[in-house]
């Protein structure tokens, strides 16, 4: 069998395929012995989503062949309502089969199954150049979520800018303009914690929309680390629990004033 | 009316050079170049009332034809509101060469004129309708009206020293912009990189964007530039006389069998190729591309003259107040997203790759394009139920000058 992966817990790709669900419609689930990657953009071309989940995530897991298995992330949303989030999961895929296998069991009373169509969608990867971000911050991943929630209610564009004060995130609209200043600050443990290298100052401004889509990521880790550049897309990024077991990342590409 | 039969024979041939896209925001933060003459040449055919029973164009209150403004600004609030930056060019003088063509449209014109009262005498309301859309033409002074306006809009303007196509298809091949949006395939015979058809189709059409990628077309066909410019030449074009039964499929096949045009004329003979076959100059045409100077051109998207705007839409084009301040209110948000960039624009496009089984064989190239439009079919079949299929040739002519 091509693939075989079993995850002990339900909820992570339940997660995963939340916060894909209002960014991407079809994506391809490309299949290796390492594990299980996503790459997707939305459809304007502006965001971007890649996702690794590293073998290590699974409880088990064997990819005899490497392959891509497409994907219409509605339907996924669809099938993990089928199980609860501490269900445990087998992900089957036969060889040159049309559909792929998803099973669920609760305890050992409740076996739920579901053979999902597969399709063929073309792939456009990206390489991912490396970047080398002027400003990377770590924060707690629910304040995140809550800062771009907050904001979106006045204006459809954010602008983030950071100093060695902190990290400002400014929003205008019809009915005024307001901030938030998120200033370094310790804690007893990592999701408490605000922290922020700056090695020149950046401004830049983004749609804030899509920040509210990758905020959603926020369940999968308590922290979120953001990727500051001038001129350069942002980045979001969120390690699945632990980072070796993979993550979570998004890009954003930037509002530039002619 | 660009190549004849073209994009129907690239669909089949080579696939892999035309996209699906899903919808205009697939452009966000990209100029594209826009044919703007045959833009108000649809307006002014589409855009009618029909209070009176004989489909007027709407018109201010001094009884002038305002079809075009009206149709120009809402569309291209759209392409905005979708993040699109576009650049409108005009068609300059007409080239010699389509004189011929322009010839046979002006008779066709006349003809109208004449079915025209004819079906108004008959009471004819279809025929009426029919006979005044074939009378429509774009006049110089609506021309100047519509570069009025993309202008108060802040919109870059650009006035193409021969036909529209070839300045569209020179500012994308020069990477001025990303891409030309026209349903006339010429533009990809010009040497357009990217040309994108039904960008702007009204969604009631229900038409499938597609993107053509001239370099996979290429590609997969397997020809030079040079092949692929005689290729459309003995398929047909505007700018010579047209080969009596002979399409895409037959000219690729014929020139790839006797490998280049004069030899493929010298096999058709006479009796199949007319006496005035002016090959050479149609091709020196495409090769030319007569164009603006792309090294010079910087398009500029200056705000909005928003008091100009208001002014120009009240007064003179007797628009009600309200409405135009709606417009503007939309104009306003949409500059905002053109602001935004793509993505690819930072970490580079992806790449499609064409294996050598992939490429085109007209030998068995029955075989391969069904199997490749079955597998297609199916592909879309799974993606979109009942979704539309690949698109078919949009219909489109354009007035004599």
């Amino acid at each position: 069998m091509p693939l075989e992966a079993h995850l002990a817990q339900a909820g992570l790709l339940k997660k995963v395929v939340d916060a894909m669900k209002d960014l991407c419609k079809d994506v391809n689930f490309d299949c290796t012995e390492k594990g299980i990657q996503v790459q997707s953009m939305d459809s304007s071309h502006v965001a971007l989503v890649s996702l690794m989940l590293r073998e290590s995530c699974f409880a088990e897991f064997k990819c005899d062949r490497p392959g891509s298995l497409g994907m219409n992330v509605d339907s996924l949303s669809k099938i993990f309502k089928m199980c609860g989030p501490n269900d445990a999961l087998k992900i089957r895929w036969q060889n040159e089969a049309d559909t792929v296998n998803f099973q669920c069991e609760s305890g050992e009373d409740r076996i739920s199954d579901f053979d999902l169509k597969l399709m063929q969608i073309e792939s456009e990867h990206m390489e991912i150049p490396e970047q080398h971000y002027k400003v990377s911050d770590r924060m707690p991943s629910s304040e995140f979520q809550k800062i771009c929630r907050d904001l979106k209610e006045f204006g459809e564009t954010i602008q983030l800018s950071a100093s060695k004060d902190g990290l400002k995130f400014s929003v205008q609209g019809d009915i005024g303009a307001g901030n938030v200043l998120l200033k370094p600050r310790e804690g007893e443990n990592p999701g408490e914690k605000v922290t922020l290298t700056v090695q020149e100052p950046v401004t830049a401004t983004f749609a804030l929309r899509y920040l509210v889509n990758f905020a959603k990521a926020a369940p999968l880790c308590s922290t979120v680390e953001l990727g500051l550049g001038p001129d350069a897309p942002l980045m979001v990024k969120y390690d699945l629990d632990v980072a070796e077991n993979g993550h979570m990342q998004f890009y954003l590409a930037p509002k530039i004033d002619e | 009316m660009g190549i004849k039969g073209l994009m129907k024979f690239l669909q089949d041939a080579c696939p892999k050079a035309i996209r699906e896209i899903d919808s205009q925001a697939a452009y966000t933060g990209r100029l594209m170049a826009i044919d703007a003459s045959m833009c108000l040449y649809q307006f002014l055919i589409m855009i009618r009332e029909n209070r009176s029973g004989s489909y007027q164009s709407l018109t201010n209150e001094e009884g002038q034809v305002t079809s075009h403004i009206i149709g120009m600004l809402t569309r291209t609030i759209k392409l905005m509101e979708s993040g699109i930056k576009p650049v409108y060019v005009f068609d300059g003088k007409p080239p010699e060469l389509k004189m011929h063509e322009l010839d046979a449209r002006r008779a066709k014109r006349t003809e109208a004129t004449a079915s025209l009262q004819v079906a108004i005498e008959a009471g004819d309301a279809e025929g009426i309708l029919k006979s005044t859309k074939a009378t429509v033409r774009v006049s110089k002074e609506q021309n100047e009206e519509t570069k009025r306006l993309l202008r108060l809009m802040g919109l870059p303007v650009v006035e193409a020293p021969s036909e529209a196509e070839a300045t569209c298809a020179a500012l994308c091949r020069d990477g001025k912009v990303y891409a030309a949006a026209t349903e006339d395939a010429d533009c990809l015979t010009f040497g357009t990189k990217i040309l994108v058809r039904n960008l702007m189709a009204p969604e009631a059409a229900k038409k499938q964007i597609l993107e053509v990628s001239l370099e996979i077309a290429l590609q997969q066909l397997n020809v030079t530039m040079d092949q692929f410019i005689d290729f459309c030449i003995l398929s047909g074009c505007d700018y010579c006389d047209t080969l009596k039964g002979v399409g895409p499929s037959t000219a690729i096949k014929m020139l790839i069998q006797h490998g280049s045009l004069e030899k493929v004329l010298e096999v058709l003979g006479p009796d199949k190729v007319p006496a005035n076959f002016r090959y050479q100059a149609a091709r020196e045409f495409f090769k030319e591309c007569e164009a603006v100077d792309t090294s010079i051109v910087d398009f500029e998207f200056k705000e909005p003259d928003w008091e100009g705007l208001t002014a120009f839409l009240v007064k003179e084009c007797s628009f009600s107040e309200d409405r135009v301040a709606n417009y503007l209110h939309r104009l306003k948000n949409a500059k905002s997203r053109t602001k935004q960039r793509p993505l690819d624009m930072f970490f580079g496009a992806a790449k499609v790759k064409i294996n050598d089984d992939e490429k085109f064989d007209p030998t068995k190239k029955k075989t391969g394009a069904a199997k490749a439009a079955a597998a297609k079919a199916e592909a879309n079949k799974r993606k979109a139920p009942g979704g539309a299929g690949g698109g078919a040739p949009a219909k489109r002519g354009r007035p004599p000058k």
